[in-house]
């Protein structure tokens, strides 16, 4: 795909997809009133 | 390329910056106000702040010429510089915001200070390694200055610089972190529009993103390979360096203090997947146009000035070819402008309020008016600007060494006493000034080994690495042994296992 061997596709795309995953969790999780 | 167009973009531009500068400084009453622009920066302006932050011109031109040079192996870059912003909010900035806002601290000594009850040992050090290690950033990004300058202009190294020196500064001391903040607001959205609109156009000159990986490929099968053993991009050393880029930028002077200047915490609720996520477009856009300039090297459409950091050109000159009209060029002087005048701003500001408030107001003249007090952060504002620039106008040939090695030496100065601050109850002051000191030296021997390649021991990983080892090794012997900070002062940081209760 792209030219690109399948590893470096797989891991490049697998590390920001986890990555934005949990930043999403984070903030669906985010109670702002914890600290107010 | 000093066409009438390009001259007037370019003045408009700094117009627009000292204006800003000048609206901001009617809005400074106190120093809370200089330093943590009033706690009042809101949610566009806060990320977008951070983005400035660390998003330099060193990374701006270093990122497609670290790609030009090395291929895909260097993509973690991409992922661990847009993840030190989330990873600094997430970390260090929801914890050190809330403890903050009740306690009044402006600089992340005032928390070390607190937390390790230490006003003055713990708190000097960790100043002065932050002005040392901000004022090698800051050599490197009016170098930058001045390169951009000298291209749209013409015009001499030295005016160049005194130029570009004279607009920052002039806003930067007026204004403070108002001026900086909204200044990289602006700069900000010039700089992501400019990179997203312009990167893919030098791809698509080049053929396509199929067409360069083949052509990388062609070149070195290695070059499409997420990592090279026994290269320099070697699994061990990517990890190494992920570490660095993302922990060690989310502890940076010039990027941490940002967090205590938010209007409020519920911004830190997006603002890191917003950040990862923009700026790691940005940051993907401008690597993947450094691999497009090797297929175009390659390939014969464009050739590089013969000169020693010919690979940091590599994005000005594949925009000159797909995109060869004078007044666009005008914009990708502004658009390289903004990414080096964010960070620059940022990184003297931090100068200035670690010498006023740190060293002179916290230690030599408790006394001091709060008036007084900003007027000598405008004046080491001034001065740092000074003696950075004379750094500039002869640099250093291991400048852009010098810019990583200082992310190395902030990662291993600042990341243990932070984290093991906020996080672990048993971190007492002494084992929080033996790592950062430990920290900082350790640096400092390690980087003089890579650095002159000195073969002592085999370091795989980047040198940084082992200092910031040793400096964990420090935090967890010398604080089993000596004695525990008291329960209260552990309640008032709200020191735990925890980001949130």
């Amino acid at each position: 795909m792209f030219g690109l061997p399948f590893l470096t596709v797989a891991l490049v795309g697998g590390v920001c997809l986890v990555l934005i995953l949990a930043l999403l969790i984070w903030g669906l999780t985010f109670k702002e009133d914890l600290y107010v | 390329m000093s066409d009438i167009i390009t001259i007037v973009l370019v003045a408009l531009y700094f117009l627009l910056l000292v204006g800003i500068g000048i609206w901001a400084s009617k809005k400074i009453h106190n120093m809370e106000d200089y330093v943590v622009a009033g706690r009042s920066l809101g949610f566009w302006v806060f990320t977008l702040l951070m983005i400035g932050s660390v998003c330099s011109g060193m990374s701006l031109l270093g990122v497609s010429g670290l790609g030009y040079k090395f291929a895909w192996p260097t993509i973690w870059e991409q992922i661990a510089v847009p993840l030190s912003i989330a990873f600094c909010i997430i970390f260090f900035g929801v914890k050190m915001y809330a403890v903050a806002k009740k306690s009044g601290y402006i600089t992340v000594q005032d928390y070390l200070a607190h937390r390790f009850e230490s006003n003055t040992t713990l708190r000097a050090l960790s100043a002065l390694s932050g002005i040392v290690v901000s004022m090698i950033y800051l050599a490197g990004q009016y170098t930058a200055v001045s390169i951009v300058l000298m291209w749209l202009f013409k015009i001499p190294h030295l005016w160049a610089l005194l130029i570009g020196a004279a607009i920052v500064t002039t806003y930067t001391v007026i204004g403070g972190l108002y001026a900086v903040s909204w200044t990289t607001l602006i700069q900000g959205i010039v700089l992501i529009a400019g990179v997203v609109i312009m990167a893919p156009i030098v791809i698509m000159a080049a053929g396509g993103f199929t067409h360069v990986n083949e052509v990388m490929a062609s070149i070195n099968p290695s070059n499409v390979d997420p990592w090279v053993v026994g290269g320099v991009f070697s699994p061990e050393y990517v990890v190494s360096f992920f570490l660095l880029l993302t922990i060690g930028l989310a502890c940076a002077p010039h990027v941490i203090n940002n967090v205590l200047a938010v209007k409020d915490i519920r911004y830190f609720k997006w603002a890191p997947l917003i950040a990862f996520v923009v700026y790691g477009i940005v940051m993907f856009l401008l690597k993947f146009s450094g691999f497009a300039g090797m297929s175009m090297v390659k390939e014969g459409m464009i050739v590089l000035p013969d000169v020693k950091n010919a690979s940091d050109y590599i994005f000005v000159a594949g925009v000159e070819y797909a995109l060869p009209n004078v007044f666009l060029w005008g914009i990708l002087g502004v658009i390289i402008l903004a990414a080096v005048m964010s960070t620059t701003d940022r990184l003297m500001l931090t100068i200035g309020t670690y010498f006023s408030w740190d060293i002179y107001k916290k230690i030599l003249n408790p006394d001091a008016p709060d008036n007084q007090v900003v007027r000598v952060s405008q004046i080491s504002v001034f001065a740092a600007a000074a003696i950075t620039l004379l750094m500039a106008i002869s640099p250093p040939d291991m400048l852009v060494w010098l810019i990583w090695a200082g992310i190395g030496i902030m990662f291993a100065t600042f990341a243990v006493p932070l984290l093991a601050g906020l996080y672990w109850r048993g971190a007492t002051r002494e084992g929080a000034i033996a790592s950062m000191a430990l920290g900082l030296i350790s640096a400092l021997f390690f980087g003089a080994l890579s650095y002159f390649k000195i073969n002592l021991i085999a370091m795989p990983m980047h040198f940084s690495f082992y200092a910031f080892v040793i400096s964990v090794i420090a935090m967890i012997a010398i604080s089993m042994v000596t004695k525990k900070t008291s329960d209260k002062v552990l309640d008032e940081t709200m020191t735990g296992w925890y980001i949130r209760k």
